[in-house]
């Protein structure tokens, strides 16, 4: 117990200082950017240098930069990611809300995207050299190399456009109101009892849901397959079909739990692939989410937006792997000693 | 990754052979020639130049047209088909960045081990706490959005990656008798990693290599589709359904084929680079 103790504390270091370099890289990087965010913000026309330094100094920008790191990430720490440059608003309360909303598109996607992986690389492992195997194969590779803004676009020619089954874009129809509860819009519509803004809410999420989950359950599929292959041939196989039991049984039972590991692994590593995806994704579908509010930031220069996003989305990650890792010894006991 | 072998120097007829088992792979290789054909005979493949102006405006593909005509009335099929030279180039140049400076931080660390490899990818650890496309879109953010500074932005954010498999493959090799030899009769540091190290691991980079060209020109099509990468006029891939995304309604055909060539060229550069680990890693054959 003490040497896992102790393992999880040099994690938990190692991931604060993680987030620390890059909370000083990426703060470097936005300085770096060509543009003015006051100028963005206010139009060049009509200004005077004057009236610029004034709103500078406003904003604590006019301090050499090693300052407004530090001061920055003190204010960081304390839980107070500063205001935004374009509307003043406090960003920290603006970006859990967008993330609030990226999260259940996120939690969506896994969910699809891990399901139908493992489903289709087991059935590929045990059906290995079927035709089934070798489509389901060549779908795998097409998914990892499809781009994934061009397949939102194309689900949108075809569902929204053509069909008229589901909607372009955004989270939710104008005439549709939400009752902000917890601020997970479909937890909401649950928690209230609007069966009309739910309905509402899923329609919007399925093409989202269905472009950010196509190459992850692609690599997961992959994943599972091989790591099936690995295992599907040990003597415990042979010996509990020996014993009776059914092969459906003995690849639920103990194929999985040990195939299950390299598995969880490419789940928990795809997190970075589900965030970076969502970016894409929500900037195709209008998706009001934590990606799309960062983008927004970037094409207007609002620093204290796109810093915080981007230590929020390093943060989701370090804490995503640390979990992944400590998971295993759920899974494999071998692990936990 | 597993120290893969090469087949024997100057064999590439061998290689070929051993490659040929994979219809896959030969696809994936015969579409690659194919589009460096086409890159390399843009010019006269293309009935337009890529800012020429045809008659009409967003006609849907005919046989004079045959991607149609995009919304100021340029033909799309020669737009995209100069676009291939663009979008090669962007993989490889990408590539080269990755593989200069990943491999070179990878070996050091993989042959001298310690501090410099623990200081090298400890760094390293830090770049790749990033999802890919967040890095690629911050880099290419902060030197402004330019082709140039897309190419430059997808090629350090790879650099760890490459640095990784250089390490593994470096470890690997660094043990064996081969090179124990040459230390023993005196070879420098630099002559062992350019004669002994280098020609051993070049396996594991050939495969990471080819895998990353696809990789890479996925990465610059999202780089360019979110307004960062290439700018219209630029007929790149990404920047033309950047184009094209305001026509989805009215012009669905815009979007399709730019697509379609991004899809097919990734693909192909995955099945080449699957088949190559395959081919390389005897394990993985099944």
């Amino acid at each position: 117990m003490r040497r896992v103790l102790r393992t999880l504390w040099i994690r938990l270091f190692n991931s604060a200082l993680v987030i620390a370099v890059l909370s000083v890289v990426v703060f470097g990087f936005m300085r770096m950017i060509p543009g003015d965010p006051i100028l963005a913000l206010m139009g060049t026309e009509g200004i005077t240098d004057a009236k610029l330094a004034e709103v500078k100094k406003e904003l604590g920008l006019d301090r050499p930069l090693y300052v407004q790191y530090l001061s920055w990430a003190w204010h960081v720490l304390q839980g107070d990611f500063g205001r935004s440059i374009q509307n003043n608003e406090p960003v920290l309360p603006m970006l859990l809300e967008r993330l609030k909303v990226t999260a259940e598109l996120a939690v969506a996607a896994t969910i699809l995207g891990s399901s139908l992986g493992i489903l289709i690389g087991v059935v590929s492992a045990v059906r290995r050299n079927t035709i089934f195997d070798s489509a389901s194969m060549i779908g795998a590779l097409s998914g990892v190399s499809m781009p994934v803004f061009w397949l939102g676009i194309i689900l949108i020619v075809g569902f929204s456009v053509k069909l008229d089954i589901f909607p372009t874009g955004g989270l939710v129809s104008h005439n549709t109101r939400l009752v902000a509860v917890t601020g997970f819009p479909l937890l909401d519509s649950l928690i209230t009892g609007q069966r009309a803004a739910t309905v509402d809410i899923l329609k919007h999420m399925v093409l989202p849901t269905v472009t950010l989950a196509f190459a992850p359950a692609a690599l997961v599929a992959r994943t599972t397959r091989a790591s099936v292959l690995e295992v599907i041939n040990e003597d415990y196989v042979n010996a509990g079909l020996a014993r009776g039991l059914s092969f459906a049984g003995v690849v639920a039972r103990h194929v999985m739990r040990n195939a299950l590991i390299p598995v969880v692994t490419i789940i928990g590593l795809e997190i970075g692939v589900y965030l970076g995806g969502s970016i894409v994704t929500e900037s195709v579908f209008s998706y009001p989410g934590l990606g799309r509010y960062m983008m927004q930031g970037i094409m207007a220069n609002d620093y204290p937006v796109v810093q915080g996003a981007i230590i929020l989305y390093a943060a989701i990650i370090v804490v995503v792997n640390l979990v992944v890792d400590l998971s295993y010894s759920a899974i494999d006991p071998r692990v936990r000693s | 990754m597993s120290a893969a072998t090469l087949p024997p120097a100057g064999s590439v007829l061998g290689a070929l052979k051993l490659l040929a088992e994979r219809p896959s792979a030969m696809f994936g290789l015969a579409v690659i020639a194919s589009l460096v054909v086409v890159a390399l005979l843009a010019p006269w493949i293309a009935p337009y130049a890529a800012d020429d102006f045809t008659e009409g405006v967003l006609e849907p593909p005919s046989w004079a047209h045959l991607f149609g005509i995009d919304q100021i009335g340029r033909d799309l099929f020669s737009r995209v088909i100069l676009g291939t030279r663009i979008s090669l180039r962007i993989g490889l140049l990408a590539v080269g960045i990755s593989l200069a400076f990943g491999v070179t931080l990878g070996v050091l660390a993989g042959y001298f081990g310690g501090w410099v490899d623990a200081a090298i990818m400890r760094v390293m650890d830090v770049v790749m706490a990033l999802p890919y496309v967040l890095l690629a879109v911050l880099i290419a953010t902060a030197l402004g959005p330019s082709l140039e500074n897309g190419i430059i932005a997808i090629g350090i954010v790879r650099i760890p990656r490459f640095a990784r498999v250089a390490r593994a493959a470096t470890l690997a090799t660094v043990e064996l008798p081969y090179v124990e030899a040459a230390r023993c009769i005196g070879a420098s540091h630099p002559r062992i990693i350019a004669k002994e190290i280098l020609p051993n691991i070049l396996g594991p980079l050939i495969v990471y290599g080819t895998l990353s060209l696809g990789d890479a020109i996925l990465a610059a099509a999202v780089l360019s589709f979110l307004g960062l990468g290439a700018q219209p006029p630029t007929p790149e891939w990404g920047a033309l359904l950047y184009e094209a995304q305001k026509y989805l309604t009215t012009a669905a055909y815009l979007s399709l084929f730019p697509g379609l060539f991004v899809f097919v060229t990734v693909l192909s550069f995955n099945l080449l680079g699957d088949g190559l680990r395959d081919m390389l890693d005897p394990k993985s054959r099944r």
